[in-house]
């Protein structure tokens, strides 16, 4: 097997260090390493070479031992060794000492290259060890990293499964329509930093207004500042977007380190379509930025939270990133029951109910009572599963049904004929009982559509005060 | 498997590197990796060389590894070796490498070995420095990792703040000029915070760092750490900083830097529609219209960590504060209102002139809406807050109202007559009322603001005045910038018309002719008969304005010599007087009594102290009692003692002051006279015949002290011997006593009230032949050297200093005490009979009183104060 030869490179790695008066009998051995010469000036150590010196931390790193072949090398080797200590704080490499060893070239070179063996393999001898330390705590850190990502994987999968997790509200630029960012021309860019940090950011949503007919895409990317990262992106077509909040979410919240996020919009398009200003910042830096010049008023934001990291189902009004898996599920949540609609009702009986995070919908009598909840169901949907639930120990039984209808217009209160199939079978269920309830539809959604939640007390019921009839947990599935 | 490491950087930015990253390393074998793969996943486009620095590690472990990296980035890594001596000293050793061997690298970052940067990190901070050559470091917020917070350290760089706050860490990228300009981290500070001291000596030589809010900096954060040893021991390490930057740390350093970065006061001149934000009122403010001063406001508020607006608020017109600049009390008004804002949440102020013609600044209580006719309001910015955070105006528009409910603190400047006050104004309230109203416009409290997500880092930003007051114990400090003048402070109890108050003020004018800028400070009264004479002098008048003042009292306890020490000396709130008085570069105490307890820690700060001494007072049994006494009880605290004589003189250094310590200022005629007209009164008193009777006068206090009953004695008698003697009294009494002295029917009959002008002393002396002061015990009487220098005779009794001007047979006539009267009955009768004699001693009391003036007799003190004063600022330098 042919080795290749050694470069000036390799023979610099290996130095020997020895007293100027050895040096011609040492240059005459033809080692395969480079003697360097040394001197002990001021109780430092230097080493003396053509042009200069050998600078002192590159003499610490590549000196492997010294050599003394004479009486006057010997002595200087050892003020040479202690100067060492003195200057780096540690041992000096070993000495050989072959003063009182082998005479002749021959003899002496091959003792030298037995003492640079046994140097090289005691180092050799070291690195292996070392690195099997390094490889067993890598392995160790890879056990301890599999295991832990297996039960974050599990407590993921097991909030997907069952669609609890939530995405929290974690802050509101709420809209105001006399502050606004301006009328977006093709090209604009708008930027604006986040009132939070990124630590388990979920959905970032805007308020866009179209005063017409638009054509073109919103480009959206979310950046971490402090990182200059961009961790998601996202391409909207006019086609696909209202007047009101535009949802921008993340199939898996960012990470726990903490950075400050900046959201960075462009349309590329025509069309009347503006985006809606909120509050005028007291602090600049919050302040939104069109084509880079700052405007008065911050951009109109709401933001979400979950855990770090986790995976959580979609909300139903939520835009995906781009590349985010396809998504099945999709929580109807509680921007949509907050805004919920009461239709055959008095406007009191439908009412978001805080304290149990869901949608109360009294019934007053056997007729139905209902709520609304404009386009929840996207396009595609298939099924709607809920749960509901009285939340009162005693009282009539109440009976619950979801059902799907086309969007109603804005401002129709009235309650549609549901087609067959377009409703559930209703449910009886007494006080404090739970049930879940599902609609599957006949066929999927081909446009986004009104979900409604229906209540009535049962046959031969009566109730003089409207009891707590609540839905809880609405997923649609595409 | 493939070997993946970080690119290496080109060739040519590696050889020539702009940055070099110092890592010292003890102990953090492993997590040393860490840092470096930061350092080493730079996407700067220039050249970074990595500086490990092994601080003498005793694991094997920091060795293996740090060769690892030298050996595989040759071009990128450098690896140090060196004995243990500390983090200061490892940093040390690796900053010096970088200056002697890479002359391309322009600025040096430190980074700790368990701490990590995140990629774009140089890049950003060295953009930054080649953006602002005017920052000499570039410092980041700190997020941290592991067990902590992210916190904000934004905003504009102040100096006064760190010198409060450890704001920029050491993981900092620092221009090469700083470690040029010598500028190292201190061994000496083993316990921690180096790098606040390594900051606080930069920002000394001038340097002045900027903060990156995005910088990228992540600092790991564990229980126990360096930095948790430190905060154990923080007392004692801000002790040492404050020693070792003593001059960063001194009241007036500190007030300069206020005014630079972190003006005090937000003054609206309703007039101008403009806000001056400054410290002192007199100084070049910056300037900016209401709205921005709205805008900076709302930034403020919103995040106070990160920007400052002035603590309190003054509205009042250019007109009004051009008034209180002529009334000389513009600085200390502003001082005294801080102190009322803040215990009452609004100060206002209305001025007029005193009926009286005296100087008064005090507090009324506030009825029937006299607030409302406020010229200047002051309110601290707590105050401001609530008004603009309540819904409705309805609480504050009560201030124009008679039913006012904000509490508000009234102070009346009532001035003499002299001081003009054209420009006056009594719109404080309505002016305020009107900025309100803009200001609601702009701020909404309902409105949702987004704020700052990272911990605010800085809470010391919108208390910055309190840094300066940290010197006294949260007292207010007095709002004077220095201007390179001289300044001496006269502190008096009270300013009527006894002849302490003349010694200091014709003292303070002899100081003025020689350069100084003398101050009033009246500490025992909120007024007094401030004229025109004194505002002449005096470049501002100040008022203590503490109510437990007193110049005298106490139980008695504490005692030296047999004089009581008062209570104040021992006790009292000398913090509130310091924060007066700290800015001075002289102080004369002129017999105030317990205040002398105030001066040795003037002393303290730099001042020269100087103890005005006049006379031994004497108790109801005749022992000598007083300022004198309590001056030796607190000697020490005074650089100089200036007695007014120099009989007095001996007397201090006889009980025991020094001889270098002791500067005579001999008291001389306490007002001027044009020597022509000098010349002219002398020609026609000694061209007056025998025929006309001996003019006598008796000018002065008609008390005990003076000797009332001898000069009513020796009326009696000249009157009944027939004596031609034409009588003149003129005084009245001044020093109320119980059951005190009533005038005869004799003295009565020839009383006239006293002589308040130039003018008519000096015609009382040209009347006169000869002047009777009968006193029991005096210093040196003004009246006997002004008498003197008109060429009128003296006839005194021998108390005090008077023997040092009056030479019996020469220039005048002693009586001694005990025989007060037959002396003084003898001298008249041979004055009366010999005019020759009169004429003779006439003519050398008018000779040795020639060139006395307070010029003469202050010089040598100016000489004293200003080697003292030259020593001090060499001192502090």
């Amino acid at each position: 097997m042919q080795h290749a030869p050694l470069t000036q490179a390799d023979r610099d790695l290996v130095r020997i260090a020895a007293a100027e008066a050895d040096i011609p009998a040492l240059g005459a051995l033809t080692l395969p390493a480079e003697i360097v010469p040394v001197a002990v000036e001021d109780d430092r150590c230097v080493f003396p070479r053509e042009g200069g010196t050998l600078p002192p931390e590159e003499a610490y790193r590549d000196i492997a031992g010294f050599v003394a072949l004479s009486p006057a090398g010997r002595e200087t080797i050892g003020r040479a060794r202690t100067a060492w200590a003195g200057m780096f704080g540690t041992e000096a490499p070993e000495l050989l000492d072959l003063g009182g060893g082998p005479s002749g070239a021959e003899a002496q070179r091959g003792a030298v290259l037995d003492w640079l063996v046994t140097q090289l393999a005691r180092t050799r001898t070291h690195l292996a060890r070392r690195n099997v330390t390094l490889t067993r705590a890598l392995s160790r850190l890879r056990e301890t990293h599999e295991q832990t990502q297996t039960a974050f994987q599990k407590l993921d999968k097991l909030f997907l499964d069952t669609a609890r997790g939530t995405r929290l509200p974690a802050g509101t630029l709420p809209a105001d329509s006399r502050n606004g960012i301006g009328v977006l021309q093709d090209g604009d860019m708008v930027e604006q930093r986040l009132p939070c940090s990124s630590e388990g950011l979920s959905d970032v949503a805007v308020h866009l207004w179209f005063g017409g007919p638009a054509e073109g895409t919103l480009h959206a990317a979310l950046e971490l500042v402090e990182s200059g990262e961009t961790v998601a992106d996202w391409r909207l077509r006019a086609a696909d977007l209202r007047s009101g909040w535009t949802r921008l979410s993340l199939p898996v919240a960012l990470g726990p380190d903490p950075q400050t996020v900046r959201l960075k919009l462009v349309w590329q398009g025509r069309g009347d379509i503006t985006l809606t200003g909120s509050v005028r910042p007291a602090d600049p830096q919050f302040r939104g930025q069109l084509n880079s010049v700052p405007q008065a008023s911050a951009m109109a934001m709401k933001t979400w939270k979950y855990i770090p990291l986790a995976s959580t189902v979609m909300p139903a009004d939520g835009h995906p990133s781009s590349g985010a898996p396809e998504s099945r599920k999709w929580v109807i949540g509680r921007g949509f029951l907050e805004a919920a609609t009461p239709i055959a009702t008095d406007p009191g009986n439908v009412e978001f109910v805080r304290d149990v995070g869901g949608l109360a919908v009294r019934p007053a009598s056997t007729a139905i009572s209902a709520a609304r909840l404009s386009r929840a169901c996207r396009v595609g949907t298939r099924r709607i599963t809920g749960s509901a639930e009285t939340k009162q120990a005693a009282g009539p039984n109440v009976e619950y049904a979801i059902a799907v209808a086309p969007a109603a217009a804005e401002g129709d209160e009235t309650l549609p004929p549901f087609a067959e199939g377009w409703i559930s079978d209703w449910t009886p269920l007494a006080p404090s009982q739970w049930s879940e309830l599902v609609l599957f539809l006949p066929a999927p959604l081909e446009a986004a559509s009104d979900l409604y939640l229906l209540t009535r007390i049962a046959r031969r019921g009566k109730t003089d005060t409207p009891p707590e009839a609540c839905f809880f947990r609405l997923v649609s599935t595409t | 498997m493939t070997e993946t490491a970080p690119p290496t950087a080109p060739a040519e930015t590696a050889a020539a590197p702009r940055v070099a990253v110092v890592v010292p390393i003890f102990r953090h074998s492993v997590l040393v990796g860490e840092a470096v793969e930061s350092v080493l996943a730079q996407t700067a486009g220039f050249g970074i060389r990595i500086v490990l620095v092994n601080d003498g590690c005793p694991h094997r472990e920091t060795d293996d590894i740090c060769r690892d990296y030298a050996l595989a980035h040759p071009d990128r890594v450098t690896y140090l070796r060196k004995p243990n001596g500390g983090l200061s000293d490892a940093r040390n050793f690796g900053i010096r490498h970088v200056l002697d061997r890479l002359p391309s690298v322009e600025a040096i970052y430190m980074l700790d070995a368990d701490n990590r940067l995140r990629p774009p990190a140089l890049e950003r901070a060295m953009a930054v420095l080649d953006a602002d050559p005017d920052a000499a470091w570039i410092y980041p917020n700190i997020d941290m990792f592991g067990n902590g917070q992210q916190v904000d350290f934004s905003g504009p760089y102040s100096l006064l703040v760190h010198t409060a706050l450890n704001v920029c860490e050491a993981g900092s990228l620092i221009r090469r000029e700083v470690f040029e300009a010598g500028i190292l981290f201190d061994t000496g500070f083993r316990l921690g915070f180096e790098d606040w001291d390594f900051f606080l000596s930069a920002a000394q030589a001038g340097f002045r760092g900027r903060n990156l809010p995005e910088f990228g900096f992540l600092y790991r954060k564990r229980p126990e750490s360096m930095l948790a040893e430190s905060e154990r021991e923080a007392s004692e390490i801000r002790s040492s900083l404050r020693k070792k930057h003593r001059s960063l740390f001194t009241p007036r350093r500190r007030l300069e830097l206020e005014q630079e970065e972190t003006p005090r006061y937000a003054i609206l001149l309703s007039d101008r529609s403009e806000v001056l934000l400054t410290v002192d009122p007199d100084s070049a403010p910056r300037r900016m219209s209401l709205e921005e001063y709205t805008a900076l406001y709302r930034l403020a508020r919103n995040n106070p960590s990160r920007a400052h607006v002035p603590p309190y608020l003054v509205v009042t017109t250019s007109g009004m504060l051009e008034v209180v600049r002529r009334a000389q009390c513009l600085h200390w008004l502003f001082w005294h209102l801080e102190q009322l804002s803040e215990t009452r949440g609004l100060a206002a102020v209305t001025v007029r002139h005193d009926p009286e013609g005296r100087y008064r600044a005090v507090q009324r209580p506030v009825e029937a809406g006299a607030q409302a006719a406020a010229g200047l309001l002051m309110l601290e910015g707590r105050i401001l807050d609530e008004i603009l955070e309540d819904e409705s105006m309805d609480w504050i528009n009560t201030i124009i109202s008679e039913t006012c409910a904000p509490p508000v603190a009234l102070v009346e400047l009532a001035l003499p007559a002299h001081v003009d006050l054209s420009g006056l104004s009594d719109t404080a309230a309505f002016d305020f009322l009107i900025a309100l109203r803009r200001m609601r416009a702009e701020t909404d409290p309902t409105a949702a603001q987004p704020r700052e997500w990272r911990k605010p880092g800085i809470p010391w930003r919108e208390k910055a005045h309190k840094i300066v007051r940290d010197s006294f114990d949260g007292a207010p400090v007095y709002p004077r910038l220095a201007d390179g003048a001289r300044h001496v402070g006269f502190v008096l109890p009270l300013v009527e018309f006894g002849g302490v108050e003349k010694v200091a003020l014709n003292m303070a004018a002899g100081l003025k002719a020689h350069g100084w800028v003398p101050h009033l400070f009246v500490v025992g009264q909120d007024d007094g008969a401030i004229s025109r004479e004194w505002t002449e002098v005096f470049a501002s008048v100040n008022f203590l304005s503490d109510a437990d003042f007193s110049a005298w009292g106490g139980d008695g306890r504490g005692s030296y010599v047999g004089t009581t020490i008062p209570d104040w000396a021992a006790k009292g709130r000398h913090n509130r007087a310091l924060g007066l008085m700290y800015w001075l570069d002289a102080v004369v105490n002129a017999h105030g009594g317990a205040f002398a307890g105030v001066m040795g820690q003037l002393r303290g700060l730099g001042i020269t102290t100087v103890n005005s001494l006049h006379l031994n007072d004497l108790s109801a049994s005749g022992r000598p009692v007083g300022n004198t006494y309590l001056g030796l009880a607190y000697e020490h605290a005074f650089t100089v003692v200036a007695p007014c004589s120099y009989q007095l003189a001996d007397w201090c250094h006889a009980l025991g002051v020094p001889e270098d310590k002791i500067v005579p200022v001999p008291n001389a005629p306490s007002f001027a006279v044009p020597r022509a007209r000098l010349e002219r009164d002398q020609e026609v008193r000694l061209a007056r015949g025998p025929e006309t009777p001996l003019r006598v006068m008796y000018l002065g206090r008609l008390d005990r002290q003076k000797g009332i009953h001898r000069l009513e004695e020796t009326m009696r008698q000249t009157q009944a011997e027939g004596l031609e003697v034409e009588w003149r009294i003129i005084g009245k009494a001044v020093v109320p006593e119980e059951g005190g002295a009533v005038p005869s029917a004799t003295l009565a009959r020839a009383l006239e009230p006293p002589l308040e002008t130039v003018g008519g002393l000096t015609d009382a002396f040209a009347w006169a032949d000869a002047i009777l002061l009968p006193s029991s015990y005096e210093g040196l009487p003004l009246t006997i050297l002004e008498a003197m220098r008109s060429g009128v005779v003296p006839i005194a009794t021998d108390v005090g200093a008077v023997s040092e001007v009056v030479r019996p047979g020469r220039n005048g006539v002693l009586l001694p005490l005990e025989t007060a009267v037959p002396a003084a009955m003898a001298a008249l009768r041979e004055l009366s009979g010999d005019r020759g004699r009169l004429a003779e001693l006439s003519r050398q009391a008018y000779a040795d009183l020639r060139d006395r003036d307070w010029t003469a007799a202050t010089e040598a003190l100016n000489a004293r104060l200003t080697t003292t004063r030259m020593a001090a600022k060499s001192q502090t330098s």
